[in-house]
């Protein structure tokens, strides 16, 4: 069944139409997300005076993009991914949604609500344990990127899960930088 | 031994392995589409060097890291590289191995990096920050 995924976010996110730093929807290939990544770092740099929140977003970004790179459910007739940045105050909110299997999406779940009750320090400890014993995976992930994400984001990576039909989800990150 | 150099694309970084010199140089952004196809040639490289180096004698390799951004995957490939210099100063011992770690005054991140990197292999690195 082919799905509207920017509804359903603005459906699951309950987000207000208002004008986003950048938003992208649509298949996301290695090509798509470097132009995304070009075009908000650009942004970034003549919109943000705080160089070092700049990059944390940018850090986050890459991360989250990789990782839907990497994982999300190849879908012919669902193959779009979508990106929202929006700035509130001082604060960069980031969603990124894409459609998993159900069962990927529950041990995305854990993991992060695992890294979530996580002290800074408990984080450290193991993000440098995964630098010092693991490994790059086939697909070229390290297993660090949601560690890195949860230290760059302020601590508050948080993901909502629509369960569409049958084993089909919604998945949807949700990362704020202050 | 040839020279091996890499010139920086906007998700790649610069490498310069100037083995002529004993000069080694990463600079730029690292997110390649594939780190395995990316790094793994330097890996190999790095650990001809290592013979190069038993049979060509010298006293001081530089090695310069001046990384703007490098994603976790990417991470995990610069340790490798720290950790591959490091067994070429265990394994010559007459070697002497200069680590310069190079961040931006703000990027207490990139700074921390440096840091880890160094905790993990042990090497002693010359921290430059740049205004």
């Amino acid at each position: 069944m082919k799905y509207d995924i920017k509804n359903e976010m603005m459906d699951l996110l309950k987000i207000q139409e208002q004008k986003p730093v950048e938003a992208y929807i649509g298949p996301f290939t290695f090509e798509k997300v470097n132009e995304i990544l070009i075009e908000t770092k650009t942004f970034l740099n003549q919109n943000e005076p705080d160089r070092l929140k700049s990059k944390r977003v940018y850090s986050v970004l890459v991360e989250t993009m990789e990782n839907v790179l990497k994982h999300a459910k190849k879908d012919p007739e669902n193959p779009e991914a979508a990106l929202l940045i929006y700035k509130d105050d001082e604060k960069y909110l980031v969603y990124v949604g894409n459609f998993v299997e159900k069962e990927d999406a529950s041990s995305f779940k854990k993991r992060i609500e695992y890294l979530m009750d996580k002290t800074p320090e408990q984080l450290k400890e193991l993000k440098m344990q995964q630098l010092k014993e693991g490994s790059i995976s086939e697909k070229g992930g390290a297993g660090l990127g949601l560690i890195d994400i949860v230290m760059k984001g302020s601590n508050s990576l948080n993901c909502e899960v629509k369960l569409l039909q049958k084993d089909d989800c919604l998945f949807v990150l949700i990362i704020s930088v202050i | 031994m040839e020279n091996y150099i890499v010139e920086a694309t906007v998700f790649e970084p610069r490498v310069e392995l100037n083995f002529r010199d004993n000069k080694l140089l990463f600079s730029g952004e690292s997110r390649p589409e594939n780190v395995h196809t990316f790094y793994g040639p330097i890996f190999t490289k790095i650990d001809e060097y290592e013979n190069y180096l038993k049979a060509n004698p010298t006293s001081t390799v530089e090695c310069v890291f001046k990384f703007e951004y490098f994603n976790s995957a990417s991470s995990k490939s610069i340790l490798d590289i720290i950790e591959r210099l490091a067994k070429i100063k265990e394994n010559i011992p007459t070697v002497n191995l200069k680590i310069e770690w190079y961040y931006d005054a703000m990027d207490d991140d990139m700074k921390e990096a440096g840091l880890e990197f160094e905790e993990i292999t042990e090497m002693k690195f010359d921290f430059c920050e740049v205004i």
